[in-house]
């Protein structure tokens, strides 16, 4: 009786596992799974290799993770698997713990976002840039300053006329604040020498439904998060904080031809823990540049996304890294945010 | 239950205590900019202080009928033994792997919990609910679970 | 009008081939088991079956993740109602009653009536969103940081409700609960609060290891401790005809599920707020209104109904910004737009005119979505139930492997597992000295929003707390909030007056 039940159990719980994985594998897909049969070329890659993504999935470090693996995956350039593992948490801090854990281990890689520069410099990650190995730098990516279509302000210089006649009558959206956003609000008060209110949300999802409601006056966004409202007339940018004016918004100047002395770019990019083998830093590589050439590359992800795309191998983004990292440190100093 | 009111009391103030004082340590309030880090704290702390010493008058003042023991022995042994067993199961993930661990302490629990043991019921248990987690956890949703020395 | 319909009848068109059948009833069918599983809800689901997707073509990808994710919606109360186990936070008041339902034999007639509210919440909704979205879309976006405090204020007046027979004790919990709320990187300051220096803690802690601990281990730990008999559920009367609501059920539920549908609805339009605060608000009301306010928490069967219709209204809610303005409202619909991106699609205003076979596609898919839920769930009821009738020491055995393997795919990380467990002891004892669980979780949920907005609302007036008061919206909601707190104290003092008044 007692067995007849527990295999009533076990089938009833096969059956809905074979639900689960009769969706697995629907068509066209795990193509991981056909990869290994390849006679391996060289002896590096062995095992499948996790790409480690510090923050959630749908998220801006996520969706490059993911579109890189696809492509990497679809021309068969690496004979082994490559597993996208979200490990969010602690801005960051975890998934880079986790990967510089590592040490040495060539099998698991790490993309690389904001808050791998600035996490460490406020003390909110055990483990800094010194605890990886620089793989390859692909993407640029910048900051716009962005207003509701119907608002009176048109620039830059307007926001800071009318700070300097009511302080504080401006109020400005972003994420979270120690974010690139809350960064960019401090550095142009300072150089402007003007006062806002930032008003910090949970999601850039968010600060933009707070722009679009007139709840906020202006906003800090990615260029690729705000395209669409842009498109559609909803929301008009006012500036760019590159250095240079980007492309999709030929005709919104930067923060420096405003008369504001301020830059910021952050660097998308791939990394391996500390110590890894040259051969491997030298695969990956390989296979990013040819993923930074690819079509595919460029138009589903770069052009998709507003991204400005650069490609730098292992030694210049480890300059480029570290380049990056005094910058932040150097702005945090200034705005008094390092502890 | 008086007794144990009493001491979760005592324990809540304590703690509320806790809260209080570092929320104060944290800034409370940022002039124009409405409150700071510290406010949602030193609330919190000022609202538990008075439940708890509400909590701790209440014993004083209701009477008490029943209930002399809430806790039995038997029960703390349960709870031990659920709660060790779980945690022993997961500090066994990193050596055995999750899937291999789970399997562990489901065998274990089955034994420990059933009124009466059958053999073949524990194994059972720690030979096929690994291979159900392996199919829907790895298979179908392909979790990263943690790999043990079986590489499972 | 005519339009909107013809585009749907395009949409169908879509939809209906069996390409796009096939895979809507997989995403349907897999979000269910998933939502089912204790700690998978619809964000883990839609994250882990991501990849799966990326082969396909976009509009039978997104309608795959759409049933997924209303699945994983209803999905969640099935071990809700069974094991008193939600599978996400969006199920915990559904577990309120649904379990006392099952420990008196009442199984069936719940998942029953959870599947058609949820179908009920999930159509009504779809039709609104195909008539509506635009003009749903602006009246969502009025909602702003003093709106939402409000929101969250009248959210936490339901927990009034769930404070037992001590109420002491039920704002005690409810406080810890808010205490539990802080917990993280501060949002504006960037300061990390009572993390003691682990970074886990930093973003906070998650909502499901509190409610799988508090709720699922610490009842297995009861459970087996006092031999609950499952005398109830031994007797559960399993043939078919005994499996659904009956007429009583449906007059009582009937009003419940048209508010929470309608508020359901509203809510997961708005960005931030989502499926459980809607369902928490949606059983506060339906407590308030009832006539029968003592017999929720006992096993009410419209207890069942109101978290159930309001988290389905609201999955399909979250669609409408997602879809007209390009913003997420939520965790999984976040998730979806990451989908929407790869596969090379902007939302956003522009989407409509773009893409007009993708997105009513997808709008009749989810008609489509919400029959083969109800059909396959009416097909499987029988089937769940029967899961009850597993020994209970390898049901327990089983639940707690799936609790923490749930706790770890949460972020792939053994620290939830462990916060599962400890959560599990704490909520032991909580049990024993007679701590309700409900406003615990509550207050976790609405705390950091509560914060969050209060914070957010007091920057933008310069720290003047005039901003509640002056706004249309957000003075209403606060003086339904205040009514909820002080109306049924002051109608106990009438009341009180009257029987003195009376007696003398």
């Amino acid at each position: 009786m007692k067995i007849k039940k527990i295999l009533a159990l076990v089938l009833a719980i096969m059956l809905v596992t074979s639900f689960v994985v009769g969706c697995s594998s629907t068509p066209k897909e795990e193509p991981k799974k056909d990869a290994p049969q390849e006679a391996p070329k060289s002896t590096y890659p062995e095992r499948a290799i996790e790409m480690v993504v510090p923050f959630g999935a749908g998220g801006g470090s996520d969706i490059m993770a993911r579109s890189m693996v696809k492509v990497v995956n679809d021309n068969k350039w690496v004979s082994q698997p490559i597993n996208v593992v979200n490990k969010p948490g602690g801005s960051g801090s975890i998934g880079y713990a986790y990967t510089a854990e590592k040490k040495g281990n060539p099998y698991y890689l790490a993309s690389v976002s904001s808050s791998f520069y600035t996490a460490p410099l406020l003390g909110n990650s055990p483990v800094s840039y010194k605890d990886f190995t620089p793989v390859a730098g692909l993407a640029m990516d910048t900051l716009a300053l962005f207003v509701k279509e119907d608002s009176e302000i048109t620039s830059v210089k307007q926001i800071i006329e009318k700070s300097k006649a009511t302080p504080k009558s401006i109020s400005v959206g972003g994420t979270s604040g120690t974010s690139d956003d809350a960064v960019m609000y401090r550095v142009l008060q300072d150089k402007a020498g003007i006062e806002m209110k930032y008003v910090p949300f949970e999601s850039g999802g968010e600060v933009m439904t707070a722009l679009l409601g007139g709840h906020v006056d202006v906003v800090w966004a990615n260029p690729g998060e705000a395209l669409s409202q842009v498109e559609a007339g909803k929301a008009r940018a006012i500036a760019v904080a590159s250095k240079e004016r980007i492309p999709g918004f030929d005709n919104v100047p930067t923060l420096i031809e405003e008369g504001v002395q301020a830059s910021l770019a952050q660097f998308r990019g791939v990394v391996l823990p500390k110590d890894a083998p040259p051969e491997a830093v030298k695969y990956w590589e390989d296979v990013f540049k040819k993923l930074h050439e690819s079509s595919a590359w460029q138009n589903d992800y770069i052009k998709a996304n507003s991204i400005t795309p650069r490609f730098l191998g292992s030694e210049e983004f480890g300059k480029a890294i570290v380049e990056l990292s005094d910058m932040y440190a150097e702005i945090f100093k200034q705005i008094g945010a390092t502890k | 239950m008086k007794k144990a009111d009493q001491i979760t009391g005592a324990l809540l103030l304590a703690l509320s205590v806790y809260i209080g004082l570092t929320g104060l340590s944290l800034e409370l309030w940022w002039g124009d900019e409405g409150p700071g880090p510290g406010f949602l704290p030193f609330f919190v702390a000022v609202c538990l202080a008075i439940l708890s010493i509400m909590l701790i008058l209440n014993t004083l003042m209701k009477e008490y009928k029943d209930e002399n023991n809430i806790f039995s022995q038997e029960g703390l042994k349960l709870l031990a033994t659920l709660i060790g067993s779980s945690v022993v199961a997961g500090l066994l993930v990193n050596l055995v792997g999750m899937i291999v661990a789970m399997g562990l302490l489901a065998g274990f629990l089955v034994t420990f919990l059933a009124e009466e043991r059958k053999i073949i019921t524990s194994i059972g248990m720690a030979v096929v609910l690994p291979i159900v987690l392996y199919l829907i956890f790895r298979v179908g949703l392909d979790v990263p679970f943690p790999k043990g020395i079986l590489g499972l | 009008m005519f339009e909107t319909l013809s585009n749907l009848l395009y949409g169908f068109t879509v939809a209906i081939t069996p390409m796009n059948l096939l895979y809507c009833l997989i995403g349907v069918v897999s979000g269910t088991v998933i939502g089912a599983l204790p700690g998978l809800g619809p964000s883990a689901g839609l994250a882990v079956l991501l990849p799966i997707t990326f082969g396909i073509e976009p509009v039978s990808g997104i309608i795959m993740l759409a049933g997924i994710y209303y699945g994983a919606m209803y999905g969640g109360s099935i071990t809700s109602i069974l094991i008193n186990t939600p599978g996400d936070s969006a199920a915990v008041m559904t577990s309120l009653d649904g379990y006392p339902l099952t420990q008196k034999g009442r199984a069936g007639a719940a998942m029953g009536m959870a599947a058609f509210s949820s179908f009920i919440g999930g159509t009504v909704a779809v039709v609104a969103f195909t008539f509506l979205a635009p003009v749903l879309a602006s009246a969502a976006l009025s909602f702003g940081p003093p709106e939402y405090f409000a929101l969250m204020v009248l959210g936490l007046t339901t927990l009034a409700g769930m404070t037992g027979d001590n109420p002491t004790k039920g704002f005690i919990s409810a406080i810890v609960g808010l205490f539990l709320a802080i917990i993280g990187l501060d949002l504006v300051t960037g300061l990390p609060r009572f993390s003691f220096g682990m970074m886990e803690l930093y973003s906070g802690i998650d909502f499901i290891p509190v409610a799988m601990g508090v709720f699922g281990i610490a009842e297995i730990i009861l459970a087996s401790e006092e031999k609950i008999n499952m005398e109830g559920l031994r007797n559960t009367d399993l043939r078919w005809k005994k499996l659904f609501p009956t007429a009583t059920d449906w007059a009582r539920s009937k009003w419940v599920i048209a508010r929470g549908t309608a508020l359901g609805f509203f809510i997961g339009m708005l960005p931030g707020a989502g499926a459980t605060i809607a369902s928490f608000i949606s059983y506060g009301m339906a407590k308030k209104a009832s006539k029968y306010p003592e017999e929720f928490g006992q096993g009410a069967i419209e207890g069942v109904a109101a978290p159930e219709c309001a988290n389905n209204a609201a999955s399909v809610g979250a669609f409408v910004p997602l879809l007209t303005l390009g913003v997420p409202g939520s965790a999984s619909t976040a998730i979806l737009m990451g989908a929407l991106m790869m596969f090379g699609l902007r939302p956003g205003p522009m989407l409509f005119d773009k893409s007009p076979e993708f997105v009513w596609g997808l709008i009749a898919s989810m008609y489509v979505g919400n029959v083969m839920l109800i059909l396959m769930v009416l097909l499987f009821v029988p089937l769940f139930v029967r899961a009850l009738l597993v020994p209970k020491a390898s049901l327990n055995a089983i639940v707690i492997a799936f609790i923490l393997v749930g706790a770890y795919s949460l972020n792939n990380s053994m620290f939830d597992v462990y916060l599962t467990i400890g959560f599990g002891f704490i909520g032991y004892f909580m049990k024993k000295l007679k701590y309700p669980g409900a406003p615990l979780v509550l207050a976790l949920v609405l705390g950091q929003l509560l914060e969050t907005s209060m914070r957010q609302s007091l920057i933008l007036s310069g720290g003047s707390f005039g901003i509640f008061f002056a706004r249309p919206i957000s003075t209403v909601l606060m003086v339904i909030a205040f009514g909820a707190i002080f109306l049924p104290a002051i109608k106990n003092m009438i009341s009180k007056l009257r029987t003195k008044n009376a007696s003398a």
